[in-house]
């Protein structure tokens, strides 16, 4: 009998420089002829990449379901990957998101490549296509819009989570962190530095938002922001945000999941 | 340092990483046929809490230990099962399974079973099942929740904050607090200082089988332990009280350590605790190994 369902294989792997190999799994499209076109999914980080890991395979698997070519992978630093947390930049990562495009094209043979990222991943991404103009389409899921209210968001959920975190170890000057991440004074000053609004991504890309907040002045703001792209489309669901969430309660905003591969697949047929 | 991924289990659906040293940079074998199992944090995949697990792994690589951190079926990169298995059993059987994946291709003869909370939980299931399990570290346990449980939080809370809390001591004087919780703790604790079975009694038989059972089997195997707590975690106080004999005749000869993470919650989250657990573990295998 076969008690673990071969539809939902993923072929891991590392890929990269040696001594900066990158971990990343490779959803092959199910579907049969598959699409000539790949999904590159890009991680949010520290404690956001942890809360929303099990979310981002749901939806490989659903996009590799209707015929997509998706890799999920993790930034140098980050979860199975090379190096320690306290050794990335987002100069790294942004240059991890295009190792990785790369890697997702050979592995699957095609050279038509979206991007979707969630949180800072999203603005990591964006970041990406106003340096490349190879990208298809670009979906911004609750991108970080301000680096600065990010980072201090943040360390505010850090110190809320617990003020005696650290002091009776490290004593009176403990170095800063971020729910179980080290923030050094690079990182602080790389992620303080952006601002979603001042990423021109090329005109010729498809952009969707997402955004699980239906009101308030994010929801605003990232409807302003996509209002000068010719073909930006904005969709606003109630929603679950995982990465917020402590993992046992929820893990898988499935609407938001559904709308996504609606939409790619929409976008794609 | 060198890590590779893994794909295994009856139709690939198994994810893994394995750790070990550089083949090529290690000068020693000691511990080669040795290799250490990391199980799911509950949800949360293979990387561990706060990646915990990545950073343990490396460390015991540099002890000449490999380390396969996998996800159970249906957690993390791993797909889920398709044959109805109760949750216990599927993974018991998923961590056998890697087990006999890494002695066929990888040349493991004894394991040692790594866990946090339900990983804990896993540890002790596979440790018990398998007689290539030596050793276990189990890290804040997870707990059956019961009355007993609810009290022994509740006393916590009264001896690690409230004590100290002015704010408590208003709510009491101010007749505002929860007398009949506070009074529970005080006959808990003076039932426990006398007669340390009593709350034996009222905990679920079913609960207290399986925790003797498991304690008498690390006894009689001679299976080593370490059991890590962090300082808001209720486990230790848990097992004395309703364990009681077994858990303390392990502690005595030396077979099981305890420690507890000072400042740490139950995830541990803080650097600094994630840098005392890694160091526990590894001192504890130095010693041991």
């Amino acid at each position: 009998m076969e008690i673990y369902n071969s539809r939902y294989g993923i072929e891991p792997f590392f890929f990269g420089e040696t001594s900066k190999e990158l971990f990343g799994c490779y959803h092959k499209s199910i579907q049969v002829p598959a699409r000539k076109h790949g999904i590159l999914l890009c991680n949010p980080m520290g404690q956001e990449y942890i809360q929303s890991h099990r979310a981002f395979y749901q939806l490989a698997v659903k996009l590799a379901k209707i015929g997509f070519h998706v890799l999920r992978f993790d930034y140098f630093g980050c979860g199975d990957s090379a190096g320690e947390f306290d050794q990335g930049s987002v100069h790294q990562w942004v240059s991890d998101i295009q190792m990785a495009a790369s890697a997702l094209k050979e592995r699957s043979n095609q050279s038509s490549i979206s991007l979707l990222g969630l949180r800072l991943g999203a603005t990591l991404a964006a970041m990406v296509t106003e340096q490349s103009d190879v990208f298809d389409t670009l979906i911004l899921w609750e991108p970080v819009l301000n680096g600065r209210k990010y980072v201090e968001e943040l360390l505010g959920m850090h110190k809320s989570f617990s003020p005696k975190v650290g002091k009776r170890i490290w004593g009176s000057d403990p170095p800063e962190e971020m729910l179980g991440f080290p923030l050094t004074a690079e990182l602080k000053q790389d992620l303080e530095a952006i601002q979603l609004e001042r990423i021109k991504s090329h005109p010729r890309m498809r952009l969707l938002t997402i955004c699980n907040q239906s009101d308030g002045f994010y929801a605003e703001e990232l409807v302003r922001l996509i209002q000068a792209q010719p073909q930006a489309e904005n969709q606003t669901i109630d929603d679950h945000q995982v990465w917020r969430e402590e993992v046992y309660k929820r893990l898988i905003p499935i609407t938001t999941i559904n709308s996504l591969v609606n939409w790619m697949d929409m976008a794609h047929s | 340092m060198k890590e590779h991924a893994l794909k295994f289990g009856t139709n690939g659906s198994l994810i893994g990483i394995l750790t070990e040293d550089d083949p090529i940079d290690s000068s020693s074998n000691a511990n080669k046929g040795l290799v250490a199992l990391l199980f799911n944090a509950g949800l949360i995949h293979h990387v561990g809490p706060n990646r915990i697990y990545v950073k343990l792994a490396r460390r015991l690589a540099g002890m000449d230990i490999r380390t396969l951190r996998f996800d159970f079926s249906g957690i993390g990169d791993s797909g889920p099962r398709t044959d109805k298995l109760p949750a216990n059993d599927s993974m018991l059987d998923d961590a056998l399974q890697a087990m006999d994946e890494l002695e066929r291709n990888w040349g493991a003869k004894a394991f040692i079973c790594i866990g946090l909370c339900a990983g804990a939980a896993a540890a002790a299931q596979v440790g018990i099942a398998d007689d290539r399990v030596k050793k276990l570290i189990m890290i804040n346990p997870m707990l059956p929740v019961s009355p007993q449980t609810n009290l022994l939080h509740h006393s916590n809370y009264y001896y690690t904050s409230a004590l100290f809390n002015p704010r408590s001591w208003f709510k009491l004087i101010s007749l505002r607090s929860n007398y009949l919780s506070i009074l529970k703790v005080i006959h808990m604790k003076i039932k426990v200082k006398f007669r340390p079975h009593s709350m034996r009694e009222d905990e679920q038989s079913e609960v207290l089988a399986s925790l003797r059972h498991f304690f008498h089997h690390m006894k009689v195997e001679g299976k080593q332990l370490l059991m890590l707590f962090s300082e808001d975690d209720i486990g230790e106080q848990y097992l004395q009280a309703i364990v009681g004999n077994e858990y303390n005749i392990l502690k005595q000869s030396g077979q099981m350590k305890t420690k507890k993470l000072v400042g740490a919650d139950h995830l541990v989250a803080p650097l600094s605790c994630q840098q005392d657990l890694i160091e526990s573990v590894t001192d504890w295998l130095n010693e041991s190994v």
